[in-house]
């Protein structure tokens, strides 16, 4: 004989073995959800990546822009201006001592376009110029 | 494959054992929706709508309790979404609460899963909602007013009246109620 017992733990009892199969579309439904949350993912990690490449370079060209500036200044102050190397203390001479001036004189001229030295004739003897002036006459 | 193994390797995203987990829990799963839903099509898209949650969040398990529980949770709620979503809960009205339980029927006979399925078609949405999560979920009445929203009173009043309707079913279906 069966036993009696309360119909609502005969309902709870059967609701256990309630069991149904799914149609085969159930899991490419959820597997096409589960693709597309993984290529949101992806980029949503992508685009944090560049982001953070882009914030990264930003600050490190902010850092690296004044260094670069002081170096370029120095480099151009090292060429363009350059600081002496040594000093050279200059003597005046007395107006009596003219010799060394005009030779000094001399080699500048010297030191420019050459100008072809005007020989003369054959009779012409070539002198410096104050040797010229102070000699010449004799 | 063990459950333990199971879970490891859907936490390392693995396809095929994703797919196995679909197919191991799916069946009781679905029939969990199918109590709690009428429209066959329905209980499936909230079946994919919460393996897909169970999947996505299965980092946040641990070891404590059942996974089998786990996932019927996450079921029970999906499925009580759409039904607000479909606005199926809105109608589910408190009536008077001194409304007299009596006793519960006893029956020898037993009833099967299929008969259980289509008694549960008969009710109206709130009386199986309520009935769902009180006799075969468990849960007690602050729970359930809790999760719907709504007075203790009502979570009690609309099992009552489920109960009747239920016990009348069973009669014009010539259960032997005594």
């Amino acid at each position: 004989m069966k036993k009696r017992r309360d119909v609502f733990d005969a309902f709870r009892e059967s609701g256990q073995q309630l069991k149904a199969t799914p149609s085969s579309s159930a899991w490419r439904k959820l597997e096409g959800k589960l693709d597309a949350q993984r290529r949101r993912r992806r980029i949503q990690f992508f685009g944090i990546t560049s982001i953070a490449a882009v914030l990264a370079f930003v600050v490190a060209l902010a850092a690296i822009l004044p260094l670069l500036d002081n170096a370029r200044q120095t480099a151009y102050a090292k060429t363009e201006n350059p600081a002496p190397q040594s000093f050279e203390t200059l003597i005046p001479v007395s107006e009596a001592d003219e010799a060394p001036i005009r030779a000094v004189e001399f080699s500048r001229q010297h030191e420019r376009a050459a100008r072809p030295i005007a020989e003369g004739s054959s009779g012409q003897k070539l002198v410096l110029a104050f040797q010229a002036e102070s000699g010449g006459s004799k | 494959m063990d459950e333990k193994t199971l879970i490891a390797a859907c936490k390392q995203e693995d396809r095929k054992a994703q797919q196995m987990l679909f197919e191991r829990y799916s069946p009781v799963m679905l029939g969990v929706c199918r109590r709690y839903l009428k429209r066959e099509e329905d209980a499936e898209d909230v079946l994919v709508e919460a393996f897909y949650k169970v999947l996505t969040n299965i980092n946040q398990f641990r070891d404590m309790g059942s996974f089998e529980g786990w996932i019927r949770r996450i079921v029970v709620n999906e499925a009580l979404m759409f039904l607000r979503r479909t606005h199926a809960l809105q109608h589910a009205q408190e009536l008077n609460p001194q409304i007299d339980a009596g006793e519960n029927a006893t029956i020898e006979e037993e009833i099967s899963a299929r008969e259980l399925l289509s008694f549960l078609e008969q009710l109206p949405t709130g009386y199986r909602t309520i009935f769902n999560l009180y006799i075969l979920e468990g849960m007690k009445h602050r729970e359930i007013a809790e999760l719907l929203g709504i007075s203790i009173n009502t979570s009690k009043s609309q099992l009552i009246l489920a109960k009747q309707r239920l016990q009348e079913i069973l009669i014009r279906q010539r259960y032997p109620l005594q």
